[in-house]
């Protein structure tokens, strides 16, 4: 609770900053007031504590995600220097609304009423419309918020009315409250389970609700489709397999089979239209629904070792995202665009770079000795203890088609010439960022004990 | 359903209509004779004594006059303006206590047509669908100063709206209901609200002119910029709804301002007519004269700024609605407060 | 009383459908506010007086001033392109708005199997509630009501929604903010 204080109350203190012209001060204040949110979020560990009748439940579930929120925010907010500045001179608005999207996925990982749950999606969709069209004189970014802000509208209308029917059958929005009111066999609440699973499919870009996915990332700009693609898909999932695990486990009987099905329709979506892409930014959203399709495959083992796959799944995929798109803006940035063949020859111009992509795309992947391989790996774990083993066959050769896409990008880095390449400079905030993601793609991949026994 | 009850009703409704209409008819004269003062003339004196016959020498010449509905213009939305802008105007009145019950032939009537427990917000939402004749009235005419004028109409409304219902705010926190009836039984004798909001008060009044569209603010039918504003297109009767309906709103208006600040049907001294012995059926009749007093000064009001003050220019009047207007009722909320937490109440 | 009801969600039925065929924005958006108002009648109807006034106020009162504000700022001459090549074709269906229509259709499936399956007078947390006395009969201050509730159990999300409220302004402000000082 104390986090989700501290963070609003700095989104606000850093617009105030923006108006006395402190431009200087934004990174650091922000950068304190995320470490010390984090601290305070770590101190409610092992508390379980409730707030405001039940409104609120600090588990160690929440806690858990808040820390990885804030900070995945905090290494983005690391690449922002320079960044925001290049598009527009109120900078402190990018801030702020990044922070007010983090408040509300506080809220998404640690809601215990569906009231709460809303409210916290809308923080964070809210925030996301308009910083996915910051850049205010590209269309593009204009058709990605207003694409973003319809889809988004649409889905809230479904996680609405699926709220609504649950109460209708319930009788209550808490979610102890839906889980022990044994009214799982009534079609009201069934259809209310169905709804909010389509609302929140759309949040989290499950297909076939998956469509506004490319093009939003591709519009908006690169740190603001690098928060959708770590803070804001850790959020929706946590939120997602939350209340599922809350309030929905008992009726999973009836839910399962539609989430399996999402599940392949995501994993076959994604991967099957990303082999096709030759834009990197478009590649990542498309390898982002499939990523959403192997979250999906752990909500299906509801239980305790599923919210611990979710979490050691979406540390690996932040990590491997930061890193991805931030070489994507680095190499877009200096060679025009973000297609394929400009990532030629990176690795003799910029080896560190070339080096990082390329684990950074392992680990999306699912190689050994990164961070994914064991994200994949204990999501493919809890799925078979649940029986899914044709889901987990199909997974795995979803996540074949992935290495080849994955590799296109490392074979053009490493093995395609170009000749008029020149080497990036990186400032010292991209050389801090990646370093510190290397080392624990590395370090979580050859002990991932440090984080798959958190919850 | 109690037959009595509806028939009690439907008089009451027709009677309080009527005054309305009628009340707003004369002010139209009022306001020529005032203004005729005010500028040393006489003003219309020609039709019956003192031109007391001169507002239904209007109403004919209006009827009577061409009915003209523009070729590019919307016909539906062209005759849906006027007409909704009169609707809203009336009905307004529902919830105001006109009076306190009256005893006729041992029924119990109340002198006010619906005592809903949310009345405030009932008028607020009035207010709130106010605009909608003008703006579509003016939107259909397709024409662009009407237009011109339907935008100014609808930023103005929605702005002055704010700081109306911040500036309620602060009374509802004085008063603890939103009902009128309880609002108005409160202030008792000579315990009117705006003893306790006064500025509260002067922020209610200063947007009741602008949600009438009265000068100072009246943007919307400035002639010098918009030719007529929003009715530059309409003739005849449409026409005459129009301006009809915006002195109802100041009727209206006056009377939801001597409701809630100063006392309604309440005057000085009825506790002690009462406990002199004089019938309860008097002292309702005396509240509701003090009641169409107080209305009547308020319209004089309205008609003396109108004769005194000039217009704003639109920048002026939305930097005096966002700057000024509503950190004003802010505030006015926080003392509030802070004097209710004080005082321990 | 029940006829009420019918009349009410009748107007709200037909206003909804014209607003989701009809290809004049204007009276689309004429249409909606008919919707909302029907809507606000139903409100009263279920003894949530106070919700119905507000759904006015917010609604009528201002999202669809907003709306056609957007309407009026909006060349005319360009809505009428838009809808003249929009009309060639039957209304209804267009094979672009076949998704659409399934989606509609798979969504009214849902709900109307829902509405056919429930025994809706039977519901287990009604009887408790009516057992306990946890009821509306129409003559409580509802507002009170309200109030009280959003001050006691809901006061978080009611706070919350200040963040929600000031995230949303930030975001309108910088949309909105001129071209010239950028």
């Amino acid at each position: 609770m104390t986090s989700l204080i501290i963070v609003s109350v700095l989104a606000v203190a850093v617009l105030y900053l923006g108006l006395f012209k402190y431009k200087t001060a934004l990174l650091p204040v922000s950068v304190t007031g995320l470490l010390a949110a984090a601290a305070m979020a770590a101190m409610d560990w092992d508390l379980e504590k409730m707030y405001f009748s039940e409104m609120m439940l600090f588990d160690n579930y929440a806690v858990a995600f808040s820390i990885l929120l804030i900070l995945t925010t905090l290494l983005i907010f690391g690449l922002s220097r320079n960044y925001f500045e290049k598009i527009s001179n109120n900078v402190a608005e990018y801030y702020a609304l990044m922070l007010f999207a983090l408040a509300g996925g506080v809220v998404m990982v640690s809601f215990h009423n569906l009231a709460m749950l809303f409210i916290g999606i809308e923080i964070l969709s809210i925030s996301l419309y308009v910083l996915a069209g910051i850049r205010r004189k590209d269309p593009a970014s204009n058709e990605a918020s207003l694409k973003y802000f319809l889809m988004g509208a649409f889905a809230t209308g479904f996680l609405l009315f699926g709220t609504a029917l649950i109460y209708g059958a319930t009788g209550s929005f808490n979610l102890a409250a839906i889980a022990s009111s044994g009214a799982f066999e009534s079609a009201l609440f069934r259809a209310g389970v169905l709804l909010m699973m389509v609302g929140l499919s759309f949040k989290v870009s499950v297909a076939p609700f998956h469509t506004w996915t490319p093009d939003v990332y591709e519009g908006s700009p690169g740190l603001i489709a690098m928060f959708m693609a770590t803070v804001v898909k850790t959020a929706g999932f946590a939120a997602f397999l939350r209340l599922f695990l809350m309030a929905f486990a008992e009726a999973s009987a009836f839910w399962a089979i539609t989430v399996a099905i999402l599940c392949i329709l995501t994993l076959f979506a994604g991967n099957i239209t990303a082999v096709f892409q030759d834009r990197f930014k478009r590649l990542l959203a498309w390898s982002s629904v499939s990523h959403a399709g192997y979250l999906l495959l752990a909500i299906l083992a509801v239980g305790f070792s599923a919210s611990s796959a979710v979490l050691v799944y979406t540390i690996a995929y932040s990590l491997a995202s930061v890193a991805a798109f931030g070489i994507m803006i680095l190499v877009s940035r200096a060679r025009g665009n973000d297609h394929l063949d400009s990532f030629n020859g990176l690795a003799r111009t910029n080896p560190f770079l070339a080096f990082t992509l390329t684990l950074a795309v392992c680990s999306l992947a699912g190689i050994p000795l990164t961070a994914g391989f064991f994200g994949k790996f204990y999501v493919f774990k809890v799925a078979l203890a649940q029986g899914y083993t044709w889901l987990v066959v199909l997974a795995v050769i979803n996540a074949m088609i992935g290495i080849y896409y994955y590799f296109k990008v490392i074979i053009a880095m490493y093995m395609k010439e170009n000749a008029n390449a020149v080497a990036i400079q990186l400032n010292p905030g991209f050389r801090l960022v990646l370093s510190i993601v290397v080392f624990l793609i590395f370090l979580f991949g050859i002990f991932p004990g440090l984080i798959a026994n958190i919850l | 359903m109690d037959i009595a009850l509806l028939i009690e009703k439907v008089i009451l409704i027709s009677v309080v209509l009527g005054i309305s209409l009628v009340t707003a008819m004369y002010t139209t004269l009022a306001e020529r004779k005032i203004a005729g003062f005010l500028q040393d003339r006489y003003g219309p004196n020609r039709a019956g004594p003192f031109g007391i016959l001169q507002p239904l020498a209007d109403g004919v010449k209006l009827f009577t006059k061409e009915e003209i509905i523009p070729r590019e213009a919307n016909r539906f939305l062209f005759v849906l303006g006027p007409s909704l802008a009169m609707l809203m105007a009336c009905v307004g009145t529902a919830v105001i206590p006109w009076g306190e019950e009256l005893e006729i032939g041992g029924r119990t009537v109340s002198l006010q047509i619906a005592d809903v427990n949310i009345g405030i917000l009932y008028i607020f939402g009035v207010v709130a669908l106010g605009v909608y004749g003008i703006m579509i009235g003016g939107w259909a005419s397709n024409n662009k100063y009407s237009l011109l004028s339907a935008i100014r109409a609808a930023s103005q409304n929605i702005s002055y709206e704010i700081s109306l219902g911040l500036s309620l705010i602060a009374l509802l926190m004085v008063t603890g209901t939103l009902s009128l009836g309880e609002i108005v039984e409160q202030q008792r004798g000579f315990n009117w609200n705006i003893w306790y909001q006064p500025l509260g008060f002067i922020l209610f009044l200063t947007c009741s002119f602008a949600e009438t569209n009265r000068n100072p603010f009246d943007l919307v039918e400035c002639e010098t910029e918009l030719v007529g504003g929003y009715h530059t297109e309409y003739s005849s009767m449409k026409l005459g709804f129009f301006l009809f309906a915006e002195y109802i709103n100041i009727f209206v208006a006056s009377a939801v301002m001597s409701t809630l600040y100063f006392g309604g049907y309440n005057f000085p001294g009825m506790d002690a007519l009462a406990q002199a012995g004089v019938s309860q059926n008097w002292i309702t009749l005396i509240g509701v004269g003090a009641m169409f007093v107080k209305v009547l000064l308020f319209i004089f009001f309205f008609i003396w700024v109108r004769w005194t003050v000039p217009r704003f220019r639109y920048d002026q009047l939305m930097k005096l609605g966002w700057n000024i207007m509503i950190p004003l009722a802010i505030a006015n909320i926080v003392i509030t407060g802070v004097v209710i937490w004080l005082t321990g109440n | 009383m029940t006829a009420i009801f019918y009349i009410l969600a009748g107007i709200m039925l037909a206003a909804a459908c014209y607003v989701a065929v009809s290809r004049d924005i204007a009276r689309a958006v004429f249409c909606f506010f008919g919707v909302l108002f029907a809507m606000a009648g139903l409100y009263i109807f279920a003894l949530a007086d106070f919700v119905a006034v507000t759904q006015i106020l917010v609604y009528a009162g201002g999202v669809v001033v907003l709306m056609i504000f957007a309407l009026m700022l909006t060349d005319k001459q360009l809505l009428e392109n838009i809808r003249r090549g929009e009309s060639s074709g039957p209304r209804l269906f267009r094979a672009r708005a076949l998704p659409s229509i399934l989606l509609a259709l798979a969504v009214f499936a849902v709900l109307l199997q829902v509405i056919t399956a429930v025994d809706w007078g039977n519901m287990a947390w009604r009887h408790e509630a009516v057992a306990a006395g946890n009821r509306i009969t129409g003559h409580e201050n509802m507002v009170e009501n309200v109030g009280v509730n959003l001050m006691t159990r809901y006061l978080l999300p009611f706070e919350v929604i200040s963040v929600f409220l000031l995230a949303a302004l930030i975001g309108a402000a910088y949309l909105a903010r001129g071209r010239t000082n950028n």
